[in-house]
């Protein structure tokens, strides 16, 4: 994998960060505050192979001491990440303590005593209240991660001069900003997301109402190496994988073979999807993806079918209070930082089901 | 919500439950703030023990002022004593004295006076009786010569067509001007007026006070 090359440093007026931390990358976007209205004053990168740099540059701004650091706002993505829909059929029974952890261990095989976990509204967001009533938060979405990798990204960050204000999921945050692009755009169309790392996947559908469907795929870009090597008569899998992630070769004709399990499994939701709504799923969506395998987006919007949502950068940072400084333009903005992206905004709590049933 | 660990709801922004470990989180902000506090405290501390300190330190001054102070008082109180013994005796000495001269002035030149009053009274006045003395108790300082009062009592008539009461009218602006009296006439009363049927005459009072002064090197 080779290095990201950072092409913007940090400005020394900048107030905090947002950052986002995934398999290839450290993504930073330095902003004048950490909630909106804010401005981005740049975007950069720093290959994960490389954080000795990420700690030089934010030096820069704050200075060399090692007890002085930057706050941000962190979404990671950790390859043990889980997200499992989940049905309340009692509030009672799901106000009881052990009815999560139980949950977790029983229908998810997921110890719980080895991972920190949350149950979101897949609605709005917003945690599980036993207070509340069961209306908003019937839909849970349970998700969460391996505790080393949490406690490792945490002190990894640390280690680079970055103050964690908090530590989300970057696959969570980016559901709530895709719901929170199809309301702003009022579109009442579903979207297909696709999220893809080293070993797996997670695809999604969701709309600007709820997230309707989530399935985890064992599938991730190691898994294409086999294929590429035997395809492409190379002589190990690590020449597989310089080429794959090089972006010197295009793959696009050998795109279907490639992801052939992933496409099977989205035919499988989607067509799952579409005969029990009755609705057709016209977007698909992928993130986490670096500029460099754009091409398996595209690949799987046409095998699918389906559309590439071209996502209205500038009306969508509009809406979100976000504003735009120092060199980047909204060309800077694509699909590789929608993650980061998401990030910026507060969402909004007010459930768009309940205020559907207002207008009602 | 987080499902591990936790017994209440952590209320977070939606779509961004935190799954930070607090604990392993670098110590920043409660080092500063202690910082501060602590500085703050000492500076309260040091100020108020500083107040405390000035305030026994100028009760301490005033202390020994007043100890000071007390024993001059004592050292001047015999002294003090004999003064005040002297004062009384020149006290005594001097208010006989002002007696003594107050005895001994004239009021007023009496002789001259009199020869004054005879040769201005009016045509159609006679007077019957001429008193004159000092207003007692009118003076509250006895420093200060009370009014002298003289007062004439008599008759008038009419008298070449001019009324009794212009008559005495004109006795009193005569008064005024007399070089005997000139000057110190503090009123000029006509305390009766009335009819006496029986000699078909006006019988009249006149009271004149006069402000005596007090002579210099008396």
């Amino acid at each position: 994998m080779r290095s990201v090359q950072c092409f913007r440093m940090i400005s020394k007026k900048c107030k905090g960060l947002f950052v986002e931390v995934n398999g290839f990358s450290y993504q930073l976007a330095a902003v004048t505050s950490l909630s909106p209205p804010l401005t981005v004053e740049s975007i950069t990168e720093v290959s994960r192979q490389e954080p000795e740099k990420l700690r030089e540059m934010i030096g820069e701004v704050i200075g060399p001491a090692k007890n002085r650091f930057l706050r941000s706002h962190c979404g990671i993505v950790p390859e043990s990440r889980f997200f499992r829909l989940h049905t309340i059929e009692s509030l009672a029974k799901a106000k009881e303590p052990q009815y999560f952890l139980d949950l977790l261990e029983s229908q998810y095989r997921i110890n719980p005593k080895s991972v920190r976990a949350s149950a979101v509204s897949a609605s709005t967001g917003l945690g599980f209240d036993g207070t509340r009533p069961l209306a908003t938060q019937k839909e849970l979405m349970i998700c969460g991660a391996d505790i080393r990798e949490f406690e490792a990204f945490q002190d990894n960050l640390v280690e680079c001069g970055v103050y964690p204000a908090s530590l989300q999921l970057s696959t969570l945050s980016s559901l709530g900003a895709m719901k929170n692009y199809l309301r702003s755009q009022e579109s009442a169309d579903p979207v297909l997301l696709v999220e893809m790392t080293q070993n797996s996947s997670h695809l999604f559908i969701l709309s600007k109402d709820r997230i309707d469907l989530c399935r985890p795929v064992n599938f991730g870009f190691n898994s294409v190496l086999p294929t590429i090597q035997k395809e492409l008569g190379l002589q190990d899998e690590e020449s597989a994988r310089g080429l794959f992630f090089s972006d010197t070769f295009d793959f696009r004709e050998l795109g279907s073979k490639l992801l052939r399990r992933m496409l099977k499994e989205l035919h499988a939701s989607s067509g799952f999807y579409e005969v029990q709504t009755g609705q057709t799923i016209p977007h698909v969506y992928m993130t986490l993806l670096p500029r460099s395998l754009h091409w398996i987006a595209e690949v799987i919007a046409a095998e699918m079918e389906m559309n590439l949502l071209d996502i209205n950068w500038e009306n969508w940072l509009q809406t979100m209070g976000v504003s735009i400084g120092g060199d980047l333009s909204i060309g800077d903005f694509d699909a590789s930082r929608f993650g980061l992206a998401g990030l910026f905004g507060s969402f909004s709590g007010k459930s768009d089901a309940v205020e559907k049933q207002k207008e009602n | 919500m987080r499902l591990k660990n936790r017994k209440k709801t952590d209320e977070h922004a939606p779509w961004r439950p935190d799954f930070r470990d607090s604990p392993r989180l670098p110590d920043t902000k409660p080092i500063r703030t202690g910082f501060l506090l602590n500085f703050v405290a000492i500076v309260l501390a040091v100020g108020l023990l500083g107040a405390y300190a000035f305030r026994e330190y100028a009760l301490y001054n005033i202390s020994n002022e007043v100890a000071y102070l007390g024993e001059q008082v004592e050292e001047n109180r015999s002294g003090n004593k004999e003064l005040v013994r002297l004062n009384q005796q020149f006290l005594r000495a001097r208010n006989i004295a002002r007696e003594a001269v107050r005895f001994d002035r004239e009021p007023l030149p009496v002789p001259r006076f009199l020869a004054n009053l005879a040769e201005s009274l009016p045509e159609g006045v006679v007077l019957d009786a001429i008193e004159m003395r000092f207003l007692p108790g009118e003076a509250a300082d006895k420093d200060v010569y009370p009014p002298f009062l003289i007062q004439l009592d008599g008759s008038v008539v009419e008298f070449e067509g001019s009324s009794p009461s212009r008559i005495l009218n004109l006795l009193q602006e005569r008064l005024e001007q007399l070089p005997s009296l000139q000057g110190r006439v503090l009123e000029n009363d006509l305390s009766q007026f009335n009819r006496n049927n029986e000699l078909d005459v006006f019988d009249f009072s006149l009271q004149v006070r006069l402000d005596v002064e007090e002579e210099s090197g008396s």
